[in-house]
């Protein structure tokens, strides 16, 4: 995720325009480098050879894999239309031209396209279109359950929705604000107070909490005292 | 931690009231601001009582707001 702020960074700064996109079925389009083989599926057998079995060409989800030959494909494809796989992080890819500067993260199956030529931009979204199945989600305002607001003055990112709805899955919602995270008896110890029966509520807590810290370094601190 | 215990869940609660009073909190990019990077680190030296251990941590701002950051025990 920090690639993905670097970039937003960037864009604030220097005008940028940001696109967003996502693949349909992403971890259908890999292809596999290793022999897999599968039964016949229920109901397609083949009766005059109910013996065979079936090889892979394609990854399917579930496969551990999958992940790895989508990314290579969508890699592959994109060193072919010119641009380079950042040697610092394999997910971020950019593409220099007369014409301007084209960056691409993927985060799995989401795209932020963005750059300072939306002629160039369109041109590369096309592209991507044609060789993927993908959507087109316009201007980048929502990824990952992050809000990307652009303004005059700069970007935002917010995870206030998600705030929201974690507040409300944990019956926190009428629950008393308070400015300051650390309460007042301070350190925890490891063997004080009766151990949870169940601790499922107080994982996902701490879970949720460090999603948010996406766009919250001061839980940082207070998240690491608890997990 | 291997074993939470009861002050632990109230531990969390209370981070929940913190981001229920801060939910509209973020990161801001500004862009005026020159885009530079700027980096913070420090460390408390062993300053943890229970355990002697430290806690590290960094910050990388680049333009008005941080990128990248840790504190770790």
């Amino acid at each position: 995720m920090a690639t993905v702020r670097a970039v937003i960074a960037v864009a604030a700064s220097r005008g940028w325009l940001l696109h967003q996109m996502d693949v349909k079925n992403a971890f259908l389009h890999g292809e596999l480098q290793e022999e897999v083989y599968l039964d016949q599926p229920p109901r397609y057998e083949d009766m005059s050879h109910p013996n065979y079995v079936c090889r892979l060409r394609k990854a399917l989800y579930g496969l551990k894999q999958a992940p790895r030959a989508w990314h290579d494909k969508i890699a592959e494809y994109l060193v072919t239309i010119g641009f380079h796989m950042s040697n610092a992080d394999h997910s971020l890819y950019v593409c220099k031209s007369d014409e301007g500067i084209v960056v691409i993260t993927i985060y799995v199956d989401d795209l932020i396209v963005g750059g300072d030529n939306e002629k160039e931009v369109e041109h590369v979204k096309c592209l991507l279109k044609q060789k993927f199945d993908m959507k087109d989600l316009g201007e980048l305002k929502f990824f990952l359950g992050i809000e990307v607001i652009k303004t005059p003055e700069g970007i935002w990112l917010l995870q206030r929705q998600y705030a929201l709805d974690m507040l409300s899955k944990y019956g926190m919602v009428g629950c008393k604000p308070i400015s300051v995270p650390l309460n007042q008896n301070g350190k925890l110890s490891a063997d004080a107070g009766e151990v949870l029966e169940d601790a499922t509520m107080y994982r996902k807590i701490v879970g949720s909490l460090i999603y948010m810290m996406i766009t919250r370094p001061d839980l940082n601190y207070i998240v690491g005292l608890e997990s | 931690m291997q074993v939470p215990r009861k002050p632990h869940l109230d531990g969390v609660r209370h981070r929940l009231r913190y981001v229920s009073a801060t939910a509209d909190y973020g990161l801001f990019y500004e862009a005026s601001t020159e885009l530079q990077v700027h980096g913070y680190i420090d460390v408390d030296w062993a300053g943890s009582i229970s355990d002697m251990r430290s806690i590290s941590g960094f910050m990388f701002s680049f333009g008005s707001a941080v990128v990248t950051w840790s504190s770790k025990k």
